[in-house]
């Protein structure tokens, strides 16, 4: 016969395991995300759109701006923490997590018919000794914007968006000289990622100088070459000698806020910038990445990658979601929010409707012919930080010679353990 | 009289010391202190002793270094110019915060009307997070937009570089350091100067010292434990001086703002080095030690004391 007190505790037993399943339950369906600090409109509805693909599936999203971002993933996946259980991968970083074994390979989660349907370039972005550690999120590339209602009131001719009528540094210079105008707050040139190596090598390419050795591991002889440091010193001079630039200006969101609120009167900056302007009451024009006279044209290019954590205690769900996220149908509605290039090559032409235009052409023309990638090495993230730190200061008015060959200094310290 | 009567060692033999009972007692008292030292303070010093010998594979496994951290960093040349940078920082900047510190104090001791405002004032700084602090000022300093630079400019001036040039950053640095430290320090150095006994200044002044005189031969002796307090407390803060420094300049321009604390964390967060960031502060604790011993030394108590 049962007591009541053996009923009692049986009861609160029960309900107290009910209650511990629930959450258990829960966390066996959420999936932690961590993500750029991108505006709602180009996140949430991918991301709802993933949860309605895959039933039961509750995504839990944090976002953080450009600037942290790299710092608080590597927090939690050097604590070889199992949260998150998926993160975003600047393309160039593939290596740098997954020497660390903080990524999970691709290929078996999507099989090789999904990698196929990817340009070659991103998938040799997001792989690491031939293989597949990251899937390729977006492709991106770098013009140079223009504010054309500056240009008219200066009386310039709007440049044209022909890449074969690409300018020169020397002449967008002159060109931010007669643009500038301090009374106005108005500035001739603002750059995107003013300290990233993302926007910032391509001046240093252009002169033909070498980012790093063919191994990946050395940075003195290249970052402190004559022509990378001729480079940087006139990219600095822009801020310090010439006053066309806005000097302190490292924060992306203000350098896009600055053109969009009509105080650049050119822009280099990444191709979703349209996509960004919104509604805004801009009337830009786009003109091609211009080059040094007697360099070669150069182009950044990569893309943003998702990882998935290997240990991550949700892998079903993770997997789950990038197999959602390899789907063209979610690839083209991603692209269409993000208004960026594609990453699958077929959706160049299904998706032809979003992709006309001078803009757009120029924009695949520099994808295809001048984009360089940034330096493969597993040391990007330690060599984007110092190099980040260097230019930074080359801006402020330290001479580039010295600073950048402490830079290469310190980035060869740091690649010595890669070595082994 | 009454205080004759119980004297101190009436009062210790009412508060039962020497018996088993009293040593429990003060033993408990003292627990939450001492649990907190033990936790806050000698389990984090021997974390970064034992993980200093040791160092992490790119996977992860700890594996052993013995002083092989040690030996990398002091091959690094830019390392020993962050212990120069350091140095000099803190040869500079304690001294100079003491001194201001004890000035402040010196003015704000005599009870005045609305002294308690001035006391409020110098010590507001304090308040203020040190974030906020670093921010605050690359906005007033700023080039191109801060009031400073404007005041400079309309005083027929070049503009100056403050945070980013890099003959003035150091100094840029120590000047909000001390802004928002020396009213800090003021308070500990005050509260020893109230409690300098009044008759002793009134003995010096019948007995015709000078101002000076009695700061230099009355005052200052009996300032020195207090003294001492804030030399060794303010050099141990600035040793880890380091957010303005990871807000505004990373460690430039050129390495003029690269102070060892900086380093230590660029080594663990930035690089992922933890073994060589814990060897990094292991060399901050000993420095630190080294000179506080100094310190101490050179203000030791000679008996006569106030506070």
């Amino acid at each position: 016969m049962l007591e009541r007190r053996t009923l009692l505790q049986g009861t609160t037993a029960a309900l107290g395991a009910a209650g511990l399943a629930q959450p258990a339950l829960a966390q066996g369906r959420e999936v932690q995300v961590v993500w750029m600090g991108w505006p709602d409109g180009q996140v949430l509805p991918i991301m709802q759109e993933i949860e309605r693909r895959n039933a039961g599936m509750r995504l839990r999203v944090e976002r953080f701006p450009f600037g942290e971002i790299f710092q608080a993933i590597d927090v939690r996946l050097q604590a070889r923490s199992p949260s998150p259980d998926i993160y975003i991968v600047d393309g160039p970083l593939t290596a740098y997590y997954a020497v660390r074994r903080h990524l999970a390979e691709i290929e078996p989660i999507i099989g090789r018919e999904g990698m196929q349907r990817y340009a070659p370039s991103v998938i040799e972005q997001g792989s690491v000794g031939g293989r597949l550690m990251s899937l390729p999120l977006y492709t991106s590339s770098s013009v140079l914007f223009c504010n054309a209602r500056l240009f008219r009131q200066a009386g310039i001719p709007i440049p044209s968006a022909d890449p074969a009528k690409r300018m020169t540094w020397e002449e967008t210079l002159e060109l931010a000289r007669r643009l500038t105008n301090p009374a106005a707050q108005t500035w001739g040139f603002v750059v995107d990622q003013a300290d990233r190596p993302y926007s910032i090598l391509p001046f240093a390419q252009s002169k033909g100088a070498s980012m790093l050795s063919a191994d990946g591991f050395t940075a003195t002889g290249h970052v402190d070459s004559a022509l990378f440091v001729e480079a940087m010193r006139w990219y600095g001079e822009l801020y310090t000698r010439h006053r066309v630039s806005p000097p302190g200006l490292f924060d992306t969101a203000l350098a896009r806020e600055m053109f969009f609120s009509g105080r650049a009167a050119m822009f280099l900056a990444i191709d979703g910038i349209p996509a960004l302007a919104g509604g805004r009451d801009l009337e830009w024009t786009a003109t091609a990445h211009p080059y040094f006279a007697g360099g070669r044209a150069v182009t950044p290019t990569g893309s943003w990658h998702i990882g998935v954590n290997p240990r991550g205690t949700n892998r079903a769900m993770a997997d789950a979601f990038i197999r959602s996220y390899a789907n063209p149908e979610v690839v083209a509605m991603q692209t269409r929010v993000r208004g960026a290039p594609p990453t699958m090559p077929a959706l160049w032409q299904t998706m032809a409707a979003d992709y006309q235009g001078d803009f757009w052409a120029l924009v695949k023309h520099e994808i295809e012919t001048t984009g360089v990638p940034r330096p493969a090495t597993p040391g990007f993230r330690e060599y984007e930080d110092i190099l980040r730190i260097a230019i930074r200061e080359i801006v402020g008015g330290a001479d580039a010679g010295p600073r950048l060959r402490r830079a290469a200094q310190d980035i060869d310290r740091e690649l010595q353990k890669y070595r082994t | 009289m009454t205080v004759a009567a119980h004297g101190r060692g009436g009062w210790l033999r009412d508060s039962g010391i020497g018996t088993q009972a009293g040593t429990l007692m003060i033993a408990l008292f003292l627990a939450p202190a001492l649990l907190g030292l033990v936790a806050f303070r000698l389990v984090p010093i021997a974390i970064a002793l034992v993980g200093s010998l040791f160092g992490e594979t790119l996977a992860g496994d700890l594996v052993w270094r013995g002083l092989g951290n040690f030996e990398r960093l002091l091959g690094d040349p830019n390392v020993w110019h962050s212990v120069r940078v350091t140095l000099l920082f803190n040869l500079l900047i304690n001294p100079l915060q003491v001194l201001i510190a004890f000035g402040l104090a010196l003015l704000v001791l005599r009870p005045a009307p609305g002294i308690g405002l001035f006391r409020a004032a110098f010590f507001l700084p304090m308040t203020l997070s040190i974030g906020l602090t670093a921010m605050l000022w690359d906005i007033l300093l700023n080039q191109h937009v801060g009031p400073v630079n404007a005041l400079i400019a309309q005083l027929g001036f070049a503009r100056q570089g403050f945070f980013h040039d890099e003959n003035q950053a150091l100094a840029t640095m120590i000047v909000i350091a001390s802004w928002k430290g020396c009213g800090y320090w003021m308070i500990f150095l005050l509260a020893g100067l109230a409690a300098i006994p009044e008759e002793l200044h009134e003995a010096a002044r019948i007995d015709g010292a000078s101002a000076w005189q009695r700061l230099r031969y009355v005052t200052l002796p009996l300032m020195r434990r207090p003294l001492a307090f804030v030399l060794v407390a303010d050099t141990a803060a600035n040793f880890v001086f380091f957010a303005p420094v990871f807000i505004l300049t990373s460690g430039g321009p050129n390495g003029a703002t690269d102070l060892l604390m900086f380093r230590a964390y660029e080594t663990a967060f930035t690089f992922g080095d933890w073994g060589r960031s814990l060897a990094l502060s292991t060399i901050i604790l000993l420095i630190v030690a080294a000179i506080a011993a100094v310190e101490l030394r050179l203000l030791r108590d000679d008996g006569t004391q106030a506070g």
